[in-house]
């Protein structure tokens, strides 16, 4: 083969194989992260599946990582990863102590948990910006802020936000009323829902319609307020 | 005085796929070659001229028979360098020059280290090589790639000489060469065992005249013919076909 | 046996020398190579700070080996089935070469020039990781990246690798007078072994049928060891001495099973 062939050969190759490469492995500036790097993301969460089993946590914690940096707009596997970091990490930290230092005290134990917690919820938060405007992104943070940090009042500033969209679930306005009504505000409770409560008219389900009335009439008389129509 | 070949019971069967029973190659075939003859062997296509040629080399795993080459099987007299090979369809690497083939196939055969540039001269000047001894492999020509093949064959020096078809593919004045060249061998004191299809001279070459038909001899002698080789030929497949049928 | 390691050596290097000088397929699939490991480049947008190398040190790995395995099965596949149809086999069978020598020879020819373009390739994703562990550096922090020993013992598995899955090759040749079967075979039983069987070297957690089926590829598949060494190698550093003899006697003794295998069948194969 004559050089002058190879030397086309590579150029046009070279060329071809920079674009492949870009095409199949591109950035994270766009909403496509690429074929590639789904694949790469998918591998990677069954290994830290495997890292799970195996209870490996910085094999666990790269893996996850990894499958969330590769495909960022998959909110599953963000939701699940810090599920796990906030939950399952814990655990097995806390038995590990338990087998070297035997019975440890309260303290210890919450220390844990709030570490992980914390944790778990910085991970989370590296996702809000591939899910601006999801509300479905802020009800895994508001579960995560209330259950695992124990801090309803972070959970119910992730809802404020999730409501003030235009759209979102039921189960947003739901546990953004409960919260409001377990922190005892109920004029802000009876505010929301009356003005959510002509929008769930749309909504399929009438049960979910009759269970905001029912709450609005259940708050009418420790409010003195008049029931919309 | 010991044949330089012995072949007794010669008989090749080939497998087909994981069964043993395929078509019989050679079928008994036994005939003796003494030191310094020419034998040429003829056949139809399927006689099983390149079937006996490998089998004398241990190219083929043979069913049953025995070959003996100076007494040795075929495998101790390849180990021994007395056998060369001139293959039916002569294959090399087409990015090596003939020099550097004939050098890398003369360390392998542990041709004397200090002599293998020399021999490798001497067989490239015996075969006509001297032009085309540095041009790279695959831009040769038929003509040159059987000349290559018979340099390879000589390398080692061996002494018996198995040739498939020398002259496919050659000019007439190659041919001749050819057939002068399997001369001087023999002169030299080297068995030279070749297939054939090409009649013309082969009675002024050969010592015997080995006939095969569908993996048997037919004929085994000096090659005599009052009618000419080609009626005589002729005539033997004929009959042969007829104790077929 | 020194003559017989001899002629080994001499078709070994001359193999080495027709795939690295003359084989231009192969010339291509190396920059091919190169391009992908260089780009890796494209992930280090990442937003994974100081666990990026260790992203780029497993996708590199997965690159190297993979596009290395493949060209590997491929090429050796292609030349032994090429010579052997050819009957250029014969002059080497005339000249004191016998079936195993050749086939040995070929075998660590390939084998060595596809260790060659691993190493290369290794050295390029080396200078990649440092330079996007240097470019991570926490002020007064530290971002872990392979030492020089462990960088070795990576180039070792990677060919000790390469090494069974040519013995693989070799010994699945000897089945066929094809080029696509023995090629196509060994990167099926490959790549089944490398992605279902390698996934995690943890108990199988998968139950009924399926789990039976991995259960029994686990048994008949030839162990490759590449995703637990990565990780093993990161991690936990270096192995210790007695771990590298172990893993590396191991993927011997397959070798040596799978090429003994294949010299026994290729004795008795009609050429």
């Amino acid at each position: 083969m004559k050089a002058v062939t190879i030397l086309i050969i590579l150029l046009f190759g070279t060329v071809f194989l920079n674009l492949l490469a870009r095409g199949i492995l591109s950035s994270q500036d766009t909403d496509n992260s690429g074929r590639a790097q789904r694949v790469l993301s998918n591998w990677y969460w069954v290994r830290g599946y495997g890292s799970w089993l195996e209870k490996d946590e910085p094999r666990l914690k790269d893996h996850y990582s990894f499958a969330t940096a590769l495909d960022p707009f998959n909110l599953t596997y963000w939701s699940l990863a810090a599920h796990t970091l906030a939950f399952d990490l814990p655990v097995w930290e806390l038995n590990l102590r338990a087998a070297e230092d035997g019975n440890l005290k309260e303290k210890q134990i919450a220390a844990v948990r709030a570490r992980f917690a914390e944790e778990s919820l910085g991970f989370f938060e590296r996702s809000r910006v591939y899910f601006e405007g999801d509300p479905d992104w802020y009800l895994t943070a508001s579960i995560l802020a209330e259950t695992a940090r124990n801090d309803p009042l972070l959970a119910r500033q992730y809802l404020e936000e999730a409501v003030a969209l235009p759209e979102f679930p039921y189960p947003v306005g739901r546990s953004y009323v409960r919260l409001l009504i377990e922190a005892g505000e109920l004029d802000a409770a009876y505010s929301f829902m009356a003005s959510w409560l002509p929008r769930l008219g749309a909504d399929s389900f009438e049960a979910r319609s009759s269970e905001i009335r029912n709450l609005l009439q259940s708050l009418e008389s420790e409010l003195d307020q008049t029931p919309p129509n | 005085m010991e044949p330089e070949i012995r072949i007794e019971g010669l008989s090749k069967v080939y497998a087909i796929g994981w069964s043993r029973s395929g078509p019989k190659a050679i079928n008994s075939l036994s005939f003796e070659v003494q030191k310094g003859q020419i034998v040429g062997v003829l056949g139809g296509n399927g006689s099983g001229k390149s079937t006996l040629l490998k089998s004398i080399c241990g190219l083929l795993p043979i069913s049953t028979g025995s070959i003996l080459i100076s007494g040795s099987d075929p495998a101790t007299a390849v180990h021994q360098k007395k056998l060369g090979y001139l293959p039916e369809r002569p294959s090399f690497p087409g990015y090596q020059t003939p020099r550097k083939f004939l050098l890398h196939l003369g360390r392998l055969s542990a041709v004397d280290g200090g002599s293998l540039k020399g021999r490798v001269q001497t067989c490239i000047e015996e075969c006509g090589m001297q032009k085309v001894a540095d041009t790279r492999i695959g831009q040769l020509s038929k003509g040159g790639i059987q000349r290559l093949a018979m340099a390879q064959a000589l390398l080692h020096d061996p002494e018996v000489l198995l040739m498939d078809e020398p002259m496919d593919g050659l000019d007439p004045l190659a041919r001749d060469n050819t057939t002068a060249h399997i001369r001087r061998l023999s002169d030299a004191g080297k068995t030279v065992v070749f297939a054939t299809h090409l009649l013309e001279g082969l009675e002024s070459v050969c010592d015997q005249l080995l006939v095969l038909h569908r993996g048997r001899s037919i004929f085994f002698g000096p090659p005599q013919f009052e009618s000419g080789i080609k009626t005589w030929l002729l005539d033997r497949l004929r009959e042969g076909e007829e104790e077929d049928d | 046996m020194i003559d017989s390691a001899k002629r080994i050596l001499v078709i070994a290097l001359e193999t080495l020398r027709e795939i690295v000088i003359y084989n231009r397929w192969f010339q291509l699939c190396l920059f091919g190579l190169l391009i992908f490991v260089l780009g890796c480049q494209t992930l280090t947008e990442l937003p994974l700070g100081s666990s990026l190398p260790k992203l780029l040190f497993d996708v590199g790995q997965g690159i190297i080996v993979l596009t290395a395995g493949t060209v590997l099965v491929i090429l050796l596949a292609f030349q032994l089935t090429t010579e052997i149809q050819s009957g250029l086999i014969y002059s080497y069978l005339v000249s004191r070469v016998s079936r195993s020598e050749y086939l040995i020879g070929k075998l660590i020819g390939g084998w060595v020039s596809l260790v060659l373009v691993v190493l290369v390739a290794d050295g390029v994703l080396a200078a990649i990781i440092e330079v996007q562990a240097f470019k991570n550096l926490i002020p007064g922090g530290e971002v872990l990246t392979p030492g020089i020993w462990e960088w070795l013992q990576t180039f070792l598995f990677q060919s000790l690798h390469l090494l069974v899955l040519a013995s693989l090759t070799l010994c699945i040749l000897t089945l066929s007078n094809s080029f696509l079967f023995p090629a196509v075979t060994t990167l099926a039983i490959w790549l089944a072994g490398l992605f279902l069987v390698g996934v995690g070297d943890f108990d199988n957690s998968a139950t009924g049928f399926a789990g039976a089926i991995v259960d029994l590829l686990r048994l008949v598949l030839p162990r490759f060891e590449m995703w637990s060494l990565v990780d093993r190698l990161w991690y936990e550093g270096a192995l210790t001495f007695i771990e590298l003899i172990k893993s590396i006697l191991i993927n011997l003794i397959y070798c040596i099973f799978l090429v003994g295998v294949g010299l026994a069948m290729f004795k008795h194969k009609e050429l």
